[in-house]
């Protein structure tokens, strides 16, 4: 079996500046097919700066090493294109934008993905049905539909939102931004609920977070924790717990040390 | 009794309109009286310049450059596919060439429709040119002193009329540039509900066509009025719409402006008793080298009195936008809710937006609000769609329809919406792309 076919992702020295302060420094990361790996990490360490990396988002400038997705070079291509190729982001802040239906955005997301693998777009009629057996999953009523796209939405429905276009697109990667912020226990269930639904060994999953919480739900395969702009310890499960335990402060002054 | 002035001491208007304003035979002398004192006082008053604050940022000097004839006598009705249809709508239809009435479907009972220079003169001569006051709006005077014919259009009280009322105007030039004057006096009496739709557009060479239109909503009254402007790339576009409000009366006014060179209308509202209510809806897209100016005035000059006002626009190319948005809350207004909000979305570095909210409170218990913003289109919303697949062209496209159907949205008539929906797409820029959306 060759190497390429069993990695989704691989990250080599990756740096990225935000806001004009550098955030990244030197991040390594390899996430094979079917995995689920969590990153954690104190505020401020770059969780949500390598999910915005990942996407293609404009405001981060990387400036140093590589990553290679599926095969293929991820920095040089467009948002769109990374979307296209199977990467969902979900996000840590859904945007509101009224006057985009929230059904049109999906099926005008589906297709965009569909005709990009060369499939026949769906008909109005086989996407609604689509649409509805995901919204049951992540309990939502019909109103969602006609709603703009997560106009005057929860923070929960937000959230549900997310997974639920996760769940309609079925990517070969999702990056899943502190997607359990700000919910409450029943909303986190159901998030982690539909998360799990997605779980396949031909799909892999990077899930940030900064509480060990959800994945008490989503069971991760890998634990790394991020600090200063590096992943300074990679571990499975029990480092989640350790973390819970003992918080965030030793790594930082063993990695120091 | 003072000398009036000599011809000589005043400016000398283009001989154009000299020959538009030229007086007319077999009209009621009140009529005559009324189109003599306007065409003074626009003499006086002559066009505006930078001078004029109402005028500051909108120059006519493309219009006074030109000349604008009047078409003498009858002119034919325009065949039916020169007259854009709003597909779904039912309801009675007149049509007007340049200014005067062509063709007209039969009305709903109770309704009636006359030319102003052949109405009742108790109905008439109370309003015209009194709601639009030409001291305040030069053009609604201008147009007092030429307009041919007019349209009295009376919905007696109580009456409730449940199709719109289509009236189309079409200036139409030719070799040379022709002037247009429509006119209409609506009067909704106590308790009546319509809906008008004017819609204007223009067909060959260059037009100037110079509207007015008055509206004296009567106690409890309900009238919703649509304006719809899609003239050609050579016409200019002078429209005052004034209304007056009674008691508990309700006027709802939805404006697009995406045609002509130069496009200007006066929203004038006087709310002039209890209760009385008016919404403001109004959207601008220019693009080229396109000049919008959207003047809205409300005097709040009754207690308890709404005014809920949103306008837009979008810019593309060289073009230029103006809003002025001023409420007035006049003593004894206690009570008064005004909004106002204004959104100018620029997608092009070439385009330029003028826009001003006045607000002037002279009463107590008033609860106001106004806002203006002027910028592009959101990033994280651009990431955010691209994010899911869409290309940039189509998030952007995508983007800007739903900045300016927010506008559109507030439209009760779901086929002038779609209308109008259509309108905006076929100028904004990749809308192809977003069919699919709309």
């Amino acid at each position: 079996m060759n190497e390429g076919a069993d990695s989704m992702l691989k990250i080599s020295g990756l740096e990225a500046r935000a806001g004009g302060r550098d955030i990244l420094k030197g991040l390594d990361l390899e996430v094979g097919r079917g995995e689920v790996h969590a990153i954690m990490g104190p505020n401020g360490s770059g969780k949500s700066t390598l999910a915005g990396v990942l996407a293609g988002r404009p405001t981060i400038e990387v400036t140093g090493g590589s990553v290679s997705y599926r095969g293929r070079d991820l920095l040089a291509m467009d948002p769109e294109a990374r979307a296209r190729e199977g990467l969902f982001l979900a996000f840590q802040y859904p945007v509101e934008i009224p006057g985009v239906n929230n059904v049109y955005l999906l099926k005008a997301a589906l297709n965009a993905l569909r005709k990009h693998r060369g499939e026949a777009e769906l008909d109005a009629f086989e996407f609604l049905g689509l649409v509805k057996d995901k919204m049951k999953l992540m309990k939502m009523d019909d109103s969602f539909l006609n709603r703009g796209v997560n106009e005057g939405f929860s923070g929960g429905e937000k959230k549900r939102n997310e997974v639920l276009q996760m769940a309609v697109l079925e990517p070969a990667l999702a990056v899943l931004d502190e997607t359990d912020s700000g919910l409450d226990i029943d909303a986190l269930k159901v998030v982690a609920n539909g998360v799990n639904s997605l779980r396949s060994p031909e799909r892999s999953m990077v899930v940030v977070t900064h509480y060990q919480r959800l994945l008490d739900y989503v069971m991760p395969d890998f634990v790394h924790v991020l600090s200063g702009g590096r992943i300074v310890r990679s571990g499975d499960k029990a480092l989640a717990l350790e973390l819970e335990r003992r918080g965030y402060d030793w790594l930082e002054e063993e990695s120091a040390a | 009794m003072s000398t009036p002035a000599t011809r000589m001491d005043l400016p000398v208007l283009p001989d154009w309109i000299e020959a538009a304003a030229a007086p007319r035979s077999g009209e009621p002398g009140w009529v005559g009286a009324r189109r003599r004192a306007a065409l003074e006082q626009f003499r006086a008053a002559g066009f505006p310049g930078r001078r004029d604050e109402a005028w500051k940022y909108t120059s006519l000097r493309l219009v006074e450059r030109r000349s604008f004839a009047s078409s003498p006598g009858p002119v034919a009705a325009p065949g039916p596919a020169r007259i854009p249809a709003i597909h779904g709508l039912d309801g009675p239809r007149l049509v007007f060439v340049n200014g005067r009435l062509v063709e007209a479907d039969a009305l709903p009972e109770g309704l009636t429709a006359v030319p102003l220079v052949d109405a009742d003169a108790r109905v008439a001569e109370p309003l015209l040119g009194r709601i639009a006051d030409p001291a305040r709006h030069r053009f609604a005077g201008l147009n007092l002193a030429c307009f041919a014919g007019g349209l009295l259009l009376d919905v007696p009280a109580g009456l409730e009329l449940e199709a719109p009322l289509r009236l189309v105007f079409l200036s139409d030039g030719g070799r040379e540039p022709a002037l247009s004057c429509p006119r209409l006096l609506v009067r909704a009496g106590a308790n009546s509900r319509a809906t008008v739709i004017e819609h204007y557009f223009s067909g060959e060479g260059e037009t100037l066509c110079c509207a007015t239109t008055e509206a004296a909503l009567g106690p409890g009254s309900r009238l919703v009025h649509y304006r719809l402007q899609e003239e050609s790339a050579d016409a200019f576009h002078l429209g005052v719409l004034a209304a007056r409000l009674e008691r508990d009366a309700t006027f709802v006014s939805h404006n697009l402006s995406i045609g002509a060179r130069l496009a200007r209308l006066d929203l004038d509202v006087l709310l002039q008793a209890p209760g009385a209510a008016v919404e403001m809806n109004g959207l601008y897209i220019a693009g080229g080298r396109q000049h919008m100016d959207s003047h809205t005035r409300v005097d709040h000059a009754a207690p308890r009195t709404t005014s809920d006002e949103i306008y837009r626009g979008v810019l593309t190319g060289k073009s230029r936008a103006v809003f002025n948005g001023r409420a007035i809350v006049h003593p004894g207004a206690d009570g008064t809710d005004a909004k106002q909000s204004n959104a100018n979305l620029l997608l092009s570095p070439d385009a330029e937006v003028d826009t001003k909210p006045e607000l002037e409170i002279y009463a107590d218990d008033v609860k106001c609000s106004h806002g203006a913003t002027t910028g592009q289109l959101d990033a994280e919303a651009l990431f955010y769609l691209r994010s899911r697949g869409l290309d940039l062209e189509t998030a952007q496209s995508l983007l800007t329809f739903a900045f300016a159907d927010t506008v559109l949205a507030r439209m009760g008539l779901e086929t002038v919406r779609r209308h109008a929906e259509r309108l905006v797409t076929g100028r904004l820029p990749d809308s192809e792309r977003i069919q699919e959306f709309t």
